[in-house]
């Protein structure tokens, strides 16, 4: 077992994550590493390409308190990569500037750092690219089986395109670059792992416990260990904490040295060796007819990977089609290519690739209703997606509150026009963007096997409810919803009810916390582990010589007194039976529902400064039921700030070689609190049947539209259309200097 | 070249420190005559700490009564080593005697950061973009150092910083405090930078503004005009503050100052913006903070209207 430390959250409802968090009663990884636990670091490539010609480590292990060495020969044969293993735990070809060539063990963090010093690595510079055109234009593979460093090529072409190209009388066309971000999580990553003989537990923050106990379980097997996965308290991850070298090389040394092995990230190292969102190019065109039917759309996406591959397969395929579902489109033409270079690997990251495409898409969308003269609300409620539809790509909608979210804005922006007549002068420029979004909830082509989620309930011998799930706590405090579904479907007291998670000695298979699935896979497993308890108890209460309509507590009562509490013990899951695996152009029902939203913002533009303040800040969104509106509410507000530092602010600047020159929060600009601005959430609720109580999820969508609306209320206030992310002052002012928006003439005289 | 030598890539990690806790001015100064180094918030000084693995001797100057002392007369003030910038913004007689040093001060890191950080080692640390030292230059501020023999003087801040994170302090020296001149009659100062957050952020641009007005409330009778975060050190814009002397502050000559602060500075491209943005924030600062102090010299006069 798990020793001491908790894998369990705490028993009272209110401190289940997020108020234990606020009160700083979380247990980090990093918090339970013991002092004498050995300390684990690596020697980073400087070159961002280049082969290593040698390395020698004789003289970090003479280095008092060094305990030993790992290099790539140690992990030969193991490839990181769940959508292509092409990442090595060390390795002999350094693809990135700080891509792990060598790791040092030690008994204290100043020997560690003296022992990595000493290390000595002789490299062969090889020539990099640090751009996808530089990359095609190399001739030299990063990856050998990847001679044109195409990672992967993604095609789609529904509805009949020639035929819809006659119909179309309007084209709009752009070419949108948008960066690469990291994640920005506060916890860096940190990985503890502690050793019981042939036993390794890992310890760390992840998605996914019961993947990663999969992916590793077989490797460290070969070392003859076996291992289980706990995943404490999570500081955030937004789609970065996946499979990651350290573990790997934390997990070795462990199994060699028989000693409990630690690593915390220093936050630099962590930004230079994390991952990152995607980085795109996309050229895309839309038609439409002169009435504002919208007809055709056509996308091209050059995909930046990094240097290895982690998500960044269905990240770009994503990009390419899921946007497409939110209009009524008649033919669709996507091609992607996800191509190697010598960045930081990329990932996914909340919203997936649909961030990116929004950025691209709604700004069109107003471009075509400019051109159209139609309002850009009316232009996209003309063209909404419906309940009942089939996308062109497969989406069978169920529930779709588009249109309302629609209205809702429009509403939200008349209003504020009304009521406060913007004083526009020759330096302050204002005006109003709107964009619109829709998500998958899982992805029933993320693992082919299945898309399912288990929970178990047992009665513990005081008659306290332990609701057993392999879902993690990521921060979202999704699964406090899955002990509120529980305590109310069995009228239980939800102080009577205690939650086990993300330790994958105990729990059931849980396929992880991401794609906005948690609540609603995990809610109705829940509540179907919640019919099947309840047929048990009318079972045992008849067993006993109670009626059969007993109230669940007074039966977990008398089971406590009749000692019969071990009877009482079910699993329920969810498995939707309506989705269907895509095929690869991403054809298929992917998701049993979707979502959703709609945003309009507010901006002030400085045409002096190019300085965009979002004055106010709308965020519709269709999420089905709301099941708790508190949680919901952070949800959104989260995901909209987190959108504004996307939008105007956050980047990873690379130096031509290859070096990140801001490795750390001060010149990656997340907003911070004082960025904040007014947001209002509005939710305009469907009833999805196929939800836990007619709930669909929130989750990654309220970042989805955030840089389109505020792209689109630059161009409004502004008219210079912005086709780069981030919006800097800087970039935006540049934008108007070449609009010939006169800036600093305040007066006339 | 192994990769582990290159500063860029070694993880930072505060390395074990022997800290020193002198209780008076005297202990000090033996202290810092033999190469302890001295902190005073730590803001800066852990931070390089952490990411240099030096210095490992460190003399905390918090504890010393004689530097925590924030004097404030009718027309300068004295500002101790150990007067953290919480306590500066939080002076009403320090507002109205040196406001713009206040807006400077105002704006450093967050709150947490500004109860810990000290205006002396903003000015110590000696950054072209510290956001007190181009108010400090509009007050004419002087630094009062005291070296181990315990000789005194006083220099002016704009000699005392040489270039970034180069002062004039010699070996031994300790600054006990920050003397400035405090506003007169019809005199108002402003700082103003540029950041693309609003907290935790380092100025890509700064202007600070002292301006007072002759008799007529209309014709401006002396300009001090100072830039940060666009040379090495921050510079005085002394040819524009000229310009303004001697007449009204209409808009075409606050426009023409504006284009002579922004001729004058000496921006760099760096990755947090180019040379030319940078100037025409100079341009933009430099209206508003002249337009600010000029309101605050005459309440109620304002050269444009508000935006
Ligand atoms: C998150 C963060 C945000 C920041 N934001 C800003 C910002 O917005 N604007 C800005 O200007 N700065 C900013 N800084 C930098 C820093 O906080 C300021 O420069 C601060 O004023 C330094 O003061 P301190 O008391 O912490 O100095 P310390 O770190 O203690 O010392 C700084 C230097 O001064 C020397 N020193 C200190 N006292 C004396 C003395 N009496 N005599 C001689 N030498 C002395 C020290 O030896 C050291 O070299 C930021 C720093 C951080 C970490």
């Amino acid at each position: 077992m798990t020793g001491e430390q908790p894998a369990t959250s705490s028993p009272a409802p209110a401190a289940a994550g997020v108020p234990d968090r606020a009160r700083g009663l979380a247990r980090y990884t990093a918090d339970l590493i013991p002092p004498g636990t050995v300390l684990v670091g690596l020697a980073r490539s400087p070159y961002a390409h280049a082969r290593v010609s040698s390395i020698d480590i004789q003289a970090a292990l003479k280095i008092p308190g060094v305990l030993a060495a790992l290099t790539p020969a140690d992990f030969d044969d193991i490839a990181l990569g769940h959508q292509g293993a092409d990442e090595p735990v060390l390795t002999r070809v350094a693809r990135y500037v700080g891509d792990g060539i060598v790791a040092v063990a030690a008994s204290d963090q100043d020997a560690l750092l003296r022992g990595i010093e000493a290390l000595h690595i002789d490299y062969e510079i090889l020539p990099h690219a640090c751009s996808v055109d530089d990359a095609l234009a190399l001739d030299q593979p990063l990856h050998p089986a990847f001679l044109d460093n195409v990672a992967r090529r993604f095609s789609a072409e529904r509805g009949d395109w020639e035929a819809a190209q006659k119909r179309v009388s309007t084209w709009v066309e752009g070419t949108f670059q948008t960066q690469a971000v990291p994640h920005a999580y506060l916890e860096p990553r940190a990985t503890l792992v502690r050793v019981y003989d042939d036993r390794l537990e890992l310890v760390t923050g992840t998605h996914f416990p019961s993947v990663l106990a999969e992916t590793y379980g077989e490797i460290v097997a070969g070392w003859g260990a076996r291992l289980e996965v706990v995943t404490p308290d999570i500081g955030g991850s937004f789609g970065a904490k996946w499979e990651h070298p350290t573990h790997l090389v934390c997990l070795a040394f462990a199994h060699r040295l028989r000693r409990d092995v630690a690593m915390v990230l220093p936050r630099r190292d962590d930004m230079i060796s994390g991952r990152t969102r995607v980085a795109m190019r996309i050229q895309m065109r839309i038609g439409a007819t002169d009435d504002g039917e919208l007809i055709a759309k056509e996308t091209m996406i050059w995909a930046d990977n990094g240097a290895y591959t982690g998500h960044g397969p269905s990240v770009t395929l994503a990009a390419a089609i899921r946007m497409d579902n939110l209009y009524r489109f008649s033919a669709l033409n996507a091609q992607a290519q996800l191509i190697y270079t010598n960045n930081v690997p990329s990932e996914c990251f909340r919203g997936f690739g649909s961030p990116q495409s929004a950025f691209a898409q709604e700004q069109l969308i107003d471009e075509l209703a400019e051109q159209l003269r139609i309002d850009p609300i009316e232009l996209r409620r003309r063209n909404a997606v419906q309940p009942g539809d089939t996308t062109l790509h497969g989406w069978q909608v169920g529930s779709c509150g588009f249109n309302d979210c629609l209205d809702a804005i429009k509403d939200r922006i008349q209003t504020h026009r009304r009521e406060n007549p913007m004083a526009t002068s020759d330096r302050y420029r204002f005006g109003y963007g709107i964009a619109g979004a829709t998500h998958a909830i899982s992805n029933r082509g993320y693992d082919h096997r299945f898309d399912r989620d288990m929970m178990s309930l047992a009665v513990e011998p005081n008659g306290v409810l332990r609701i057993e799930s392999g879902e993690v706590e990521i921060g979202c405090g999704t699964v406090d919803l899955f002990a509120g579904i529980v305590a109310d479907h069995l009228e239980l007291d939800r102080e009577r009810i205690r939650l086990v998670l993300g330790d994958t000695a105990t729990v059931p298979h849980g396929l992880g916390c991401f794609a906005s699935r948690t609540a609603f896979f995990g809610g109705r497993a829940a509540l179907d582990a919640s019919r099947r308890f309840a047929q048990l108890c009318g079972r045992l209460a008849i067993d006993i010589g109670l009626p059969a309509d007993t109230a669940i507590a007074s039966v977990i009562e008398a089971a406590v007194t009749a000692n019969r509490t071990m009877e009482l013990r079910v699993t329920g899951s969810y498995e939707p039976d309506h989705v269907t695996v895509p095929d690869e152009s991403g054809y298929g029902n992917i998701s049993p529902a979707y979502t959703y939203a709609t945003h309009g913002c507010c901006v002030r533009v400085d045409t002096a400064t190019g300085l965009t303040t979002v004055v106010c800040y709308w965020a519709a969104h269709d999420t089905g039921q709301v099941l708790n509106p508190q949680r919901a509410r952070g949800q959104v507000v989260g995901g909209v700030v987190q959108g504004l530092g996307f939008a105007l602010a956050e980047t990873t600047l690379v130096d031509d070689r290859g070096h990140m020159q801001n490795p750390g929060y001060l010149d990656d600009r997340v907003a911070t609190f004082a960025d904040a601005v007014p947001i209002e959430c509005i939710f305009t609720p469907t009833f999805e049947k196929e939800g836990p109580r007619g709930a669909k999820t929130i989750a990654e969508p309220p970042i989805i539209p955030v840089a389109a609306c505020v792209a689109n209320a630059i161009y409004d206030a502004t008219g210079a259309r912005q086709w780069r992310l981030p919006m800097t002052p800087e970039w935006v002012w540049r934008s108007l200097c070449a609009k010939g928006v006169l800036a600093p003439d305040r007066t006339a005289d | 070249m192994p990769p582990a030598k290159s500063p860029a890539l070694r993880p930072s990690h505060l390395p074990p420190v022997e800290l020193y806790r002198p209780a008076d001015l005297g202990e000090l100064l033996a202290h810092a005559a033999d190469g302890v180094h001295l902190l005073a918030g730590g803001t800066d000084l852990v931070v390089w700490a952490s990411q240099c693995g030096e210095p490992r001797r460190l003399a905390w100057i918090g504890s010393i009564d004689q530097l925590q002392t924030l004097d404030i007369t009718s027309d300068r003030a004295h500002i101790g080593a150990a007067v953290t910038l919480s306590r500066i913004v939080r002076s009403g007689q320090f507002r109205s005697l040196a406001p713009a040093v206040v807006d400077g001060a105002a704006v450093v890191g967050s709150v947490q950061l500004r109860n810990q950080a000290t205006l002396v080692g903003n000015v110590c640390t000696a950054s072209p973009g510290g956001d007190t030292i181009p108010a400090l230059h509009v007050h004419d501020a002087a630094l009062d150092i005291v070296s181990a023999a315990g000789d005194r003087r006083s220099v002016k801040i704009s000699d005392f910083v040489h270039g970034p994170g180069q002062t004039g302090l010699n070996t031994g020296e300790v600054v006990t405090g920050v003397t400035l001149r405090g506003l007169g009659q019809r005199e108002g100062s402003a700082f103003s930078r540029f950041t693309q957050r609003n907290a935790l952020d380092l100025a890509i641009a700064s202007v600070a503004a002292c301006l007072s007005f002759e008799s007529d409330g209309r014709t401006v009778a002396r300009a001090h005009l100072s830039m940060g975060a666009v040379g090495p050190t921050v510079l005085d814009a002394d040819e524009a503050a000229r310009s303004l002397v001697g007449h009204p502050l209409e808009p075409a000559r606050l426009r023409n100052c504006a284009d002579l602060t922004a001729e004058c500075c000496r921006p760099i491209t760096d990755h947090r913006a180019s040379a030319d943005y940078r100037r025409q924030l100079v341009r933009t600062l430099t209206m508003d903070v002249v337009d600010a102090a000029a309101e605050r010299a005459i309440p109620g006069w304002l050269a444009v209207e508000a935006p």
